[in-house]
């Protein structure tokens, strides 16, 4: 059989496709950025500050001496664009843990190490989990400082996956549940646990089931990660493909008048019921607790219905005064001159440098009169 | 191996290449080794299970065509298959059951037999099944043992379809494979455009669909399962007619036709319409090996409405091993049922032979789109008792999309809505952008029969645009949601 002419079209169809992945490649490559800002790798910390992994499995041991733990989602570390286009930059080494190392420390009359435990959406349910494992893997702290955002009270009460693979240690989830029980955690609660066990030991039926064609091609697929920027760059591009979606869906239907999003009445109670039980572990452990409305843009409307929050968050408050442990409202703390952009957007959940220390500084500043900060008799 | 792996391209590849270098008459083996090997690769033991209903059925078939009486011996070939189906599918739900009677009444537990659902079983079983019964009928003679197993396990329909009678597959087996460049072109484009509807639209709406699911139902309004209900109607469609693209492709490309799954079913106007144009493959198998023989000889409305109950509760069931299946089943049937009851004895009015006026046309196309929005109500209702997890929570989620009165708050997010709503738009715009697509080519090749290199070009970049969307919405093998049927 000669060459034909329908052989010419499919070679060139072939080479239009070629083409176009190729220029894709190129196009993905110049578009992938860091995605999540995390630490910058020339940053020097004060020798007691520590940033924990968001690994469970890297958890380290625990320092010697006083401790206090910061627990909250992004705004504990990302500082956001300075100019409308720029994204999240990478933690400089000043940002709310070191700020509050700084302030607190000088109160502290004895060396204090001070770490960081940090996710993006950081969830009270995922804030139990967390604080359950390290108190499993005796990394208890002397003080916990808790950063509560209303977003992540009212509309999701999901572990990711990362916080979720705990669950995989049968002996942590004995631990949890003996816990729960200790905590006298509500029936929701327990069930939701119950849940997310079953949902787990599925994943790993799952896994179990994998054929050595899946584990080749999950070699395969890593191989592929590390030599194309379509493949080992796709979740930031991917990220990027959505802000623009999204700022266009924004533009095109979304409308000031149209309100915030719903908050969601399952998941308020089951986050709430989450932050009592890490405050009843704490107290039952002699471990102070404080706990701070983090700052919120006064500029800008709410982005969640906040109808329940005062009324959630005072009664938080109140149950938490009444048995000694402390919350402070931190919400109006950073002024709009602080705050800056994620890409195209006003960013309404990080605030520069100098926010993180207002931020610190008023933390302290509530607490310290109370002795709050002296810990040189805890526990 | 699934399609949207790493390792299935370079199986495929590997495959094609191969089977194009051999000479023709050693095709056919080629294709029979990657096939079992292809199912080897997930869980080696069960290839003998497969090889085993194969020669089961093959020199049962042919121990049917000796006899005068087939029905009887059809029956036992039939029951044989019947029953290895049951014992995989269908035991540890039984048991189960039994289980919770023993409990009740406290004789104490049963333990499960915990076996792994052969993948595949429920199609290749029906395909036996199917061959028995055209033997049986005098429509279908006794192949070679070789071919017949190549029938059954040919790696791109075995996973997951489209379930084939013999008479399509068979005779491409059985004459030499050849190379044709429109086939391999058409293969190409195929698996380009199911990957492309898999990983970036099907996977896309995937996580906001379980995270829908996972959620407390008594905290979802009415709007919220009302959505939930097309999205998930959306996404196993997009999933599922992905995966038969792409099944469809990689067989082109191996020389071999295989039958399409889905006509647009969303475009449909009724509910038995629907069926006609949803896994047209298993509707057909349906149609013929249980709802005809269940109507008889007398086509009376009573003989319909019992046949389409009981056909529809069956492919529930051969859905998957649960009441939630069942309920999905017998909620077709009813609404098949329903639709024989309006139309029954109503003949279609004869086409007008004068040009409609202007209103007539309008009223027309309305009429039309209302009739393909309310068949889509319908199916997306029946999508929630699918996907729920348990009767529980199909009741009620079921309960509260029909009380929207006591349910009007809102908690999914509203990018899920708009999310649902751009691909909703979509699936429906597609019939009209594929004829806009096919006039571009007739304009573009104007009377030569081959379309112009401008367009192959075209073609191509889009083609490439398509898999590099894929690769970056590439995360990790995801299952394809027919797979566990």
């Amino acid at each position: 059989m000669g060459w034909t002419r329908e052989r010419t079209l499919l070679l060139t169809t072939l080479v239009g496709a070629g083409a176009t992945v190729a220029a894709a490649e190129v196009w993905a490559g110049s578009m992938s950025d860091a995605g999540d800002p995390g630490t910058r790798p020339d940053v020097r910390r004060a020798e007691n500050v520590v940033i924990l992994p968001k690994r469970v499995e890297a958890l380290p041991p625990r320092p010697a001496g006083r401790l206090v733990l910061l627990l909250g989602n992004s705004h504990t570390y990302a500082l956001p664009g300075l100019r409308r286009g720029q994204g999240l930059r990478p933690d400089p080494g000043a940002t709310l843990v070191d700020e509050l190392a700084r302030a607190a420390g000088q109160h502290a009359q004895v060396p204090v190490t001070f770490e960081r435990l940090a996710y993006p959406n950081f969830l009270p349910t995922e804030m139990l989990f967390r604080f359950a494992h390290l108190l499993q893997r005796e990394h208890a702290p002397d003080v916990i400082v808790l950063g509560l955002t209303w977003r992540n009270v009212a509309r999701d009460s999901r572990p990711r996956h990362e916080v979720r693979s705990l669950l995989r240690d049968r002996a942590f989830v004995s631990t949890l549940r003996r816990m729960l029980r200790e905590a006298r955690a509500p029936a929701p609660l327990t069930a939701f646990v119950d849940e997310e066990v079953r949902r787990v030991a599925r994943e790993m039926e799952e896994e179990r089931q994998r054929s050595h064609a899946d584990e080749i091609d999950a070699k395969l697929t890593e191989h592929l990660g590390e030599s194309s920027s379509l493949f080992g760059g796709s979740a930031s591009v991917r990220a990027r493909i959505y802000r623009a979606l999204s700022q266009g869906i924004g533009a095109a239907f979304v409308r000031e008048s149209d309100g915030p999003n719903a908050a969601v009445e399952d998941d308020i109670a089951l986050n709430v019921a989450a932050a009592r039980a890490i405050f009843a572990l704490a107290r039952a452990r002699g471990i102070r607790v404080l706990v701070y409305q983090a700052p919120e843009r006064s500029d800008l409307p709410p982005i969640v219905d906040v109808t329940r929050r005062d009324e959630v968050m005072g009664r938080l408050g109140r149950e938490l005064r009444a048995s000694g442990q402390q919350m402070i409202d931190a919400r109006e703390v950073v002024p709009a001159r602080y705050w800056g952009y994620e890409h195209e957007t006003a960013d309404r959940s990080h605030f520069t440098e100098p926010g993180h220390r207002l931020l610190a500084d008023f933390i302290v500043r509530e607490t310290a009169a109370s002795g709050f900060w002296d810990l040189s008799a805890s526990r | 191996m699934r399609f949207n792996s790493v390792i299935y391209w370079l199986f495929l590849a590997l495959a094609v290449v191969v089977l194009w270098l051999l000479p023709p008459r050693a095709r056919r083996w080629w294709l029979l080794v990657c096939s079992l090997a292809f199912y080897a690769s997930w869980h080696w033991p069960y290839v003998f299970l497969l090889l085993g209903v194969g020669t089961f059925t093959h020199y049962g078939a042919a121990w049917v065509a000796q006899a005068t009486d087939r029905r009887r011996r059809g029956a036992m070939i039939i029951a044989g298959n019947l029953l290895i189906l049951g014992l995989f599918k269908y035991l540890d739900w039984l048991v189960s059951m039994i289980d919770g009677a023993s409990d009740w009444l406290g004789l104490g537990s049963i333990p499960l037999p915990g076996w792994v659902l052969p993948l595949g079983i429920s199609f290749y079983v029906f395909e036996c099944v199917s061959y028995v019964v055209d033997v049986v009928r005098k429509r279908e003679r006794p192949h070679g043992y070789w071919d017949f197993q190549l029938y059954l396990s040919f790696f791109p329909h075995l996973i997951a379809g489209p379930i084939l009678r013999a008479k399509e597959l068979l005779p491409q087996i059985e004459k030499a494979i050849e190379p044709v460049t429109a086939r391999f072109r058409d293969g190409l484009w195929l698996l380009g455009s199911g990957l492309f509807l898999k990983l970036v639209l099907a996977d896309g709406i995937a996580p906001g669909v379980d995270e829908a699911f996972a959620r407390a139902p008594r905290g979802l309004g009415a709007t919220d399962v009302a959505v939930m209900g097309a999205a998930f109607g959306i996404q196993i469609y997009l999933d599922f007619a992905s995966y038969s693209r792409m099944a469809l492709g990689s067989a082109k490309l191996c020389g071999i036709d295989l039958v399409d799954n889905f006509d647009h079913p969303y475009v449909a106007r009724n509910p038995a319409d629907f069926w006609a144009r949803w896994h047209i493959s298993l509707s057909r198998w349906i149609r013929d090996y249980l709802f005809y023989p269940l109507v008889g000889g007398r086509a009376t409305l009573w003989a319909l409405c019992r046949a389409a109950i009981v056909s529809m509760v069956l492919c529930g069931l051969w859905h998957g091993a649960g009441w939630t299946f069942v309920l999905w089943g017998l909620y077709h049937g009813l609404l098949i049922a329903g639709f024989h009851v309006l139309t029954h004895g109503r003949r279609t009015a004869p086409r007008p032979t004068s040009t409609p006026t202007v209103s007539q046309a309008i009223a027309g196309r309305v009429r039309g789109a209302a009739a393909v929005v309310l068949t889509f109500g319908f199916v997306s209702l029946g999508w929630i008792l699918f996907r729920s997890t348990s009767v529980e929570q199909a009741f009620t989620l079921v309960s509260h999309v029909l009380t929207p009165w006591a349910h009007s708050h809102r908690a999914l997010p509203g990018t899920f809505y708009l999310h649902t709503a751009a691909l909703v738009a979509a699936v429906w715009a597609a019939p009209s952008l594929g004829r806009l697509g096919a006039a571009a080519l007739q304009w573009g090749s104007g009377a030569r029969p081959l379309p112009s290199f401008t367009v192959a070009a075209g073609r191509g970049v889009l083609l490439g645009g398509m898999i590099a969307l894929a690769i970056l919405y590439l995360h990790g093998q995801t299952a394809f949601i027919y797979f566990q049927f």
